[in-house]
């Protein structure tokens, strides 16, 4: 299926939105969704935050490297992080390098936090939330109704997570 | 003979006036952050509670805590807290689908 059309290239994955699909076996799946049109990334801190639970034993972040590469940033672009770090002290640092990207190359942030979304959208940049992510698996046949129930469920358990499939709006 | 203790603001005073200090918010800004070295586990105890409160993202209440952001949702865990998701307003939700 092709996009729509926009200029956007480049999608960056948030640690919590990576980790969570990741540990569930559908960071494949997820990949596959959005690289129709786009370039998926993680960022160097990102790489770092998912570097630390490889170290002490659990695997999930090996899927992502597998699947994701990670964009260094360029010169402008540190200075933006920088400069973000000091205005938004509410939110981490690898949230802050992903939309310091974003910004300056026209990027999407995908991300399952709140704050991490709001100041993203703050500063101009395009967000992919998960019920889109997930209503899109829906539409294009990736999952069923009955393997999207599965998927939160599993998320929920493995993530610490409370998602709620009657949140997402099916009829849609 | 006068027993009372001296008060914490006649302390934090004295260490204005002897010029240590800019102002009493100096005074205190050192010594929580002292506090903090000294209980490490009360940053933990600071992260949860602006986490809880929404006034800080799940990655930065790990590194307010301390910890990375795995050990964090364990800490959660254990205190019973789930992480927060955010699926989506209806107009995110929209235009996220239409960006794909």
């Amino acid at each position: 299926m092709k996009r729509a059309e926009h200029s956007f290239e480049i999608i960056i994955l948030d640690t919590d939105l990576a980790s969570a699909f990741a540990k569930v076996n559908a960071i494949t799946l997820l990949v596959e969704l959005l690289h129709e049109g786009y370039e998926i990334y993680i960022t160097p801190r990102i790489y770092e935050e998912l570097q630390v639970p490889l170290s002490y034993g659990y695997d999930f972040p090996k899927i992502i490297f597998e699947h994701v590469p990670v964009l260094n940033l360029k010169k402008g672009e540190q200075e933006e992080y920088r400069s973000l770090i000091r205005e938004f002290p509410r939110v981490g640092r690898g949230e802050l390098e992903a939309i310091a990207v974003c910004k300056h190359r026209r990027g999407i942030f995908a991300s399952l936090d709140r704050k991490a979304l709001d100041i993203a959208k703050a500063n101009g940049v395009p967000v992919l939330v998960l019920g889109a992510i997930l209503l899109e698996f829906l539409k294009r046949g990736l999952y069923s109704k009955e393997e999207l129930e599965v998927l939160i469920r599993e998320i929920n358990e493995k993530d610490n997570r409370d998602i709620r499939m009657e949140d997402l709006r099916l009829e849609s | 003979m006068e027993l009372k203790e001296l008060s914490l603001e006649e302390e934090i005073e004295a260490l204005v006036e002897a010029g240590r200090y800019k102002d009493r918010e100096e005074v205190l800004k050192e010594a929580f952050r002292i506090y903090k070295e000294a209980r490490p586990e009360k940053k933990i105890t600071i992260a949860v509670g602006l986490y809880e409160k929404g006034r800080v993202s799940l990655a930065r209440a790990a590194e307010i805590a301390g910890t990375d952001l795995e050990s964090f949702k364990e800490i959660l865990a254990q205190q019973k807290i789930k992480a927060k998701t955010e699926l989506g307003e209806e107009e995110e939700v929209e235009k996220g689908r239409a960006l794909l």
